[in-house]
């Protein structure tokens, strides 16, 4: 193999290793503060994909950059995500984790579906987002869109520590999943902190979105079940619940991912999944994260 | 409670072998199940006597023992990510009924189940279920479906129960090896595989690169017999990557096409993945020509008419022939229906009714056994050329080479297996 | 035995008789016309889906644990048994004969599946071992595509068309009494109780990962055989039919039907495979029905429609003679409730 191809394929992995990253971010938000595996969440970037198929053209009509059309998606996004959240999540809370698991995984299909009765089966065509150029480094083709995709994964994770850390929001963030009696005890409206994990996650799907479709322009109604269960993985290989580790096991699945590509073509999704059952029966918490025993 | 687990299983295992036997020696004159029903209902209608009590008998098209109407039933992918091939055959088989009911053929057409394909939502399972329920309409012949993963188990079926079905886009080789009741009337998968080799031959192409979906059987025919006959043109096969039908990352792949100095990259999977896989063989920095098989008709090369400059596939027809069947064809579709869903899977359900009919023309009569017997070894004009049924119930027909001018698919040339024709 | 739990079998076992001979008469009589072959095919398909489902029941009811990946073990037992019957074939052994062995092969092949993929699968529990049962069942998969013999990928079609229904409904009631028999023995006490508090049973000196193991190899055991009949039925089947789809598609039914309650799980999987058929019209709308009936069903009735209630013809009986309770006249009225 060649260094080129090397260093080629590097860069293909850093580039999809970067939008497994933005999306693992979501996933790991909401798992660090609800405790549950948000099923759904690939298919909120679907969503967000969508609504970016039609508000890129009027867009581009207005006169203005591609790219405005992420805050409308945005919006929707955190929207539909609110929605899931008020009609099927909260009812279940209660009722312990596996009925939650469930419900996530029917809102996932009822998603799918109603993309599929709404849109059409046949996947659509995204128009270019960035035109941005490749530079020739090394020898290979580098599409600045790498660049771009890890700066604005980098840049979220800051925020997000920065918000999650500093401000009151999301000190409450932190102690609900802590220990949610003491959290309503010191005056936390627990109902209105998850309900807000939910729409900063969810916005972050629709980021993820348009970073997704900056890279592959085709939009189906069923790209969000494999893409969300990659980004799980991705999540849980960084370290379920803290943020960096999102960008970690993003990068690393990325890598890993088309590295075995070069080698065994076939078998690429097989090492995929291998790395989550071996992770989390050695290490479950993840690269990142702390190991928390369980409470008797 | 555990002791008694044994003997009662024991018991219950016993007489339901029993009683097994019971039942299936009863009905061995019903031959192991369902065939029985199935071949007893063809014998019905091949003495074309239909009762006029029996249920789901169409109320429009005259029943009854004048032996010149043909019943059909069609099935295909309505709904599913292929669902724009399956209003097409729709649409083509209406305007294909209404024209032969019209004319002066001297025979009638009824598509059963009021007119309407059945969905096989291009899933095996669906497909099977389609089947049945055509069958319990007593049709003398069985239209569909374009998938060969769709059509392989009916075509089992269909075999069994001595009923006629005419294949319409299922290119798997083994579709008309399972009976001699099974047609099609589309090329097959080595052939296009052939013609692809023989297209970068004739273009002075000299190393070429494969990607191929390796879960899909369309996929793999076209890869073997382009790789088969490649090397017997005298071209390189450098570089045979895989990937699978839900892939959307093709960078590892289309990176290794470069580097191996390709200059003709073969991708013969379906129309969802092919706008991206295109992209990124020319983000790759891939200029040379990208090839693929009938399955990329239809694709929306919407966003990226750049890169689909020198791209090519392989088709059953071109709606830019100028043959007069074809134009016929095009211009009645697209009046009535419009361009959208005019594709191949149309164009070739529409030359299947007709087919029937000119079936029906050969042997006199349009009962099963005598369509049967039409139809082998028949010669045919229609929308897909002009073509003669071989003795596995294939037809040898000419395919067609498109390629794309600023996004649109445009007709190059057909070639037949002596060589290039216009 | 207590004298009730004999009358309950048998009066059980006259039950699926009196079914199965309705069957019968209906099919040979040719009640439905030509619609026979139809109703047949989607009795079959019935059939298969009710073991499916009913296996699964066994670790999502019995066992308490959401199993994503129950496709997986179809599939090893559908291509298992079609490696074998297509081996067997031609030897000499008479068709039932040939069906049974490609089925108990298909079972075992799933069963050992169940254990390699169990052992190291249920350390975890909850979302964990949800998420890794659909690695495992992925993981299946990607191995079935590359391999030759199930055809690496393509459609491996040629099956031997041996399920027809009187035989796969037979086969069918014989796999119910197993998994119900094992709900009821100690087995499926001992699961119920690890189910119920995982730590106590623990500490109470039960070997919780054998149990553990053996419910879910037992399951994967009969979806092992419900795959059989699968690929005997379809003669051609492509790894990618089983994907995460049809593992949600079966929990789904699952759950609508009744964690825990096989009578749940044979009305459900029985009306839930038929439906697709008697609403043809709205196949397009079939999942998303699906995906709403189960969030409102999660909702409001979390334990599924039937939740854990089993029909029982012995409490028909004991309403129409009364007499509940007066079965054993010397002895105490004991508590076993069946």
């Amino acid at each position: 193999m060649t260094f080129s191809l090397f260093f080629q394929s590097l860069i293909n992995g850093l580039n999809q290793g970067a939008i497994y990253a933005l999306i693992a971010l979501g996933y790991t938000m909401v798992y660090g503060i609800i405790r549950m595996i948000n099923f759904a969440h690939g298919d909120f970037i679907m969503i967000g994909a969508y609504t970016l198929f039609y508000t890129i053209p009027m867009m581009i009509h207005a006169g203005m950059p591609a790219w405005i059309s992420v805050f409308l998606a945005v919006v929707i996004c955190a929207a539909v995500g609110v929605l899931v959240e008020v009609i099927a999540y909260k009812p279940v809370r209660r009722a312990g984790s596996m009925s939650a698991l469930i419900t996530a995984l029917a809102m996932s299909l009822f998603l799918e579906n109603l993309a599929m009765v709404l849109f059409g089966a046949k996947p659509h065509n995204v128009q270019k987002i960035f035109d941005l150029p490749s530079v020739n480094v090394l020898g290979v083709a580098l599409p600045l869109n790498v660049i771009l995709t890890i700066g604005i994964g980098v840049v979220m994770m800051a925020c997000l520590q920065i918000f999650i850390k500093s401000t009151k929001i999301g000190k409450a963030m932190r102690a609900v999943p802590q220990d949610r009696d003491a959290s309503i005890l010191a005056g936390i409206n627990v109902n209105k902190v998850i309900t807000m994990t939910f729409a900063i996650g969810s916005a972050l799907a629709a980021v993820a979105a348009l970073m997704y479709c900056a890279k592959y322009p085709r939009v189906t109604n069923d790209m969000g079940s494999m893409m969300g269960l990659k980004a799980f993985i991705a999540a849980v290989l960084g370290g379920i619940g803290v943020i960096p580790g999102a960008m970690l096991g993003g990068i690393l699945v990325g890598l890993i991912e088309i590295y075995v590509k070069l080698f065994a073509p076939g078998w690429y999704e097989a090492i995929t999944y291998g790395i989550l059952i071996v992770i989390l029966l050695v290490k479950p918490s993840g690269i990142l994260g702390k190991n928390v025993g369980e409470k008797v | 409670m555990k002791k008694r687990l044994l003997p009662v299983t024991l018991i219950t295992a016993l007489t339901a072998a029993f009683l097994a036997g019971c039942g299936s020696s009863a009905q061995q004159s019903a031959a192991g199940g369902s065939t029985a029903a199935a071949s007893s209902a063809a014998t019905q209608d091949a003495s074309a006597t239909q009762d006029a009590s029996s249920t789901q008998a169409d109320a429009s098209a005259p029943e009854g023992g004048d032996g010149k109407t043909i019943k059909i039933g069609a099935y295909g992918p309505i709904t599913g990510g292929s669902a724009v091939y399956g209003e097409g055959a729709q649409n083509a088989i209406a305007m294909a009924v209404e024209e032969i009911n019209d004319g002066d053929s001297g025979y009638k057409v009824e598509i059963v189940n009021g007119g309407k394909i059945v969905d096989d939502g291009g899933d095996a399972k669906q497909a099977i279920n389609a089947y049945n329920s055509l069958m319990k309409e007593g049709p003398s012949a069985i239209v569909g479906s374009f998938f060969s993963s769709v059509t392989l188990p009916v075509a089992e079926q269909a075999s069994k129960d001595n009923m006629l079905l005419l294949a319409t886009g299922a290119t798997n080789k083994d579709v008309t090896l399972k009976g001699s009741t099974i047609f099609r009337n589309c090329f097959i998968d080595p052939y296009q595989g052939k013609m692809a080799a023989q297209f970068a031959k004739e273009k002075g192409w000299t190393k070429a690169a494969v990607i191929y979906a390796k879960d899909d059987d369309y996929s793999n025919g076209l890869k073997d017999a382009f790789i088969e006959n490649a090397e017997a043109n005298g071209i390189e096969v450098v570089y045979v990557g895989e990937c699978t039908t839900k892939d959307t990352d093709f960078s590892s792949q289309t990176s290794q096409v470069v580097a191996k100095g390709a200059d003709f990259l073969f991708y013969p999977a379906f129309l969802d993945t092919v706008p991206l896989l295109v992209g990124a063989a020319r983000d790759a920095g891939f200029d040379g020509a990208v090839m693929g098989g009938d399955g990329w008709d239809g694709t929306d090369t919407a966003g990226f008419e750049d890169n689909f400059e020198n791209c090519y596939f392989t088709n059953h027809y071109s709606s830019e022939d100028t043959a007069p069947a074809v134009v016929n064809f095009v211009s009645k579709y697209t009046e009535k229906y419009g361009t959208e869903s005019l594709n191949a899977c149309a164009a070739l359900y529409y030359d299947a009714i007709y087919m029937l009919v000119e079936a029906a023309k050969n042997s006199g009569a349009s009962d099963t056994v005598s369509l049967v017997n039409g139809m082998t070894g028949m010669t045919f004009t229609g929308v897909g050329g002009t073509f003669t049924m071989d003795e596995n119930g294939d037809p040898e027909k000419s395919v067609a080479i498109n390629t794309f001018e600023g996004g649109k698919v445009k007709w190059l040339m057909t070639l037949s297996p002596e060589g290039t024709k216009e | 035995m207590e004298k009730r739990f004999k009358v309950s079998y048998f009066l059980n076992f006259l039950g699926v008789l009196a079914v199965f001979f309705l069957f019968v008469m209906l099919f040979e009589n040719n009640a439905f016309g030509r619609s026979t072959q139809y109703i047949k095919g989607i009795s079959t398909t019935a059939c298969y889906t009710i073991i499916m489902v009913a296996s699964l029941n066994l670790v999502v009811g019995c066992m308490g644990e959401f199993s994503l990946g129950h496709a997986g073990f179809v599939s090893v037992g559908a291509y298992a048994s079609a490696i074998v019957s297509n081996g067997l074939t031609g030897k000499g052994l008479p068709d039932i004969a040939l069906f049974l062995v490609a089925l108990l092969a298909g079972g075992i092949a799933a069963g050992l599946t169940g254990v390699l993929v169990g052992i190291p699968a249920l350390r975890l529990r909850g979302d964990y071992l949800a998420i890794v049962t659909i690695a495992f069942a992925e993981i299946i998969r990607v191995l079935f595509c590359n391999l030759s013999i199930t055809g690496g990928g393509k459609t491996m079609s040629g099956i031997i068309k041996l399920s027809n229904f009187y035989w796969s409904f037979w086969i069918m009631v014989v796999c119910i009494t197993v998994m119900y028999m094992y709900v009821r023995s100690r087995f499926g006490r001992t699961v119920k109780a690890i189910r119920e508090d995982y730590i106590a049973a623990s500490a109470s000196g039960i070997n919780v990962t054998y149990y553990k193991v053996l419910t879910f190899t037992v399951a994967a055991f009969f979806a092992g055989i419900g795959g059989g009949v699968y690929a005997h039925y379809m003669t051609a089947m492509i790894p990618t039919n089983f994907n995460f789809m049809y593992s949600a598609e079966l929990l789904s039914e699952v759950i609508i039907g009744g964690i825990g309650s096989i009578t749940g799980s044979i009305i459900g999987a029985s009306f839930l495979s038929s439906l697709p058929e008697m609403m043809r019209q709205f196949s397009q709308y079939r999942m998303l029905a699906y995906s709403v009936v189960l969030v409102l069903v999660m909702i409001f009735k979390p334990g599924g429609i039937f939740g854990a209630w089993e029909f029982s013809l012995i409490r028909v009986y004991e309403r129409l003679t009364g007499r509940k309770g007066g079965w054993e006249k010397s002895r105490k009225k004991t508590e076993g409730g069946v």
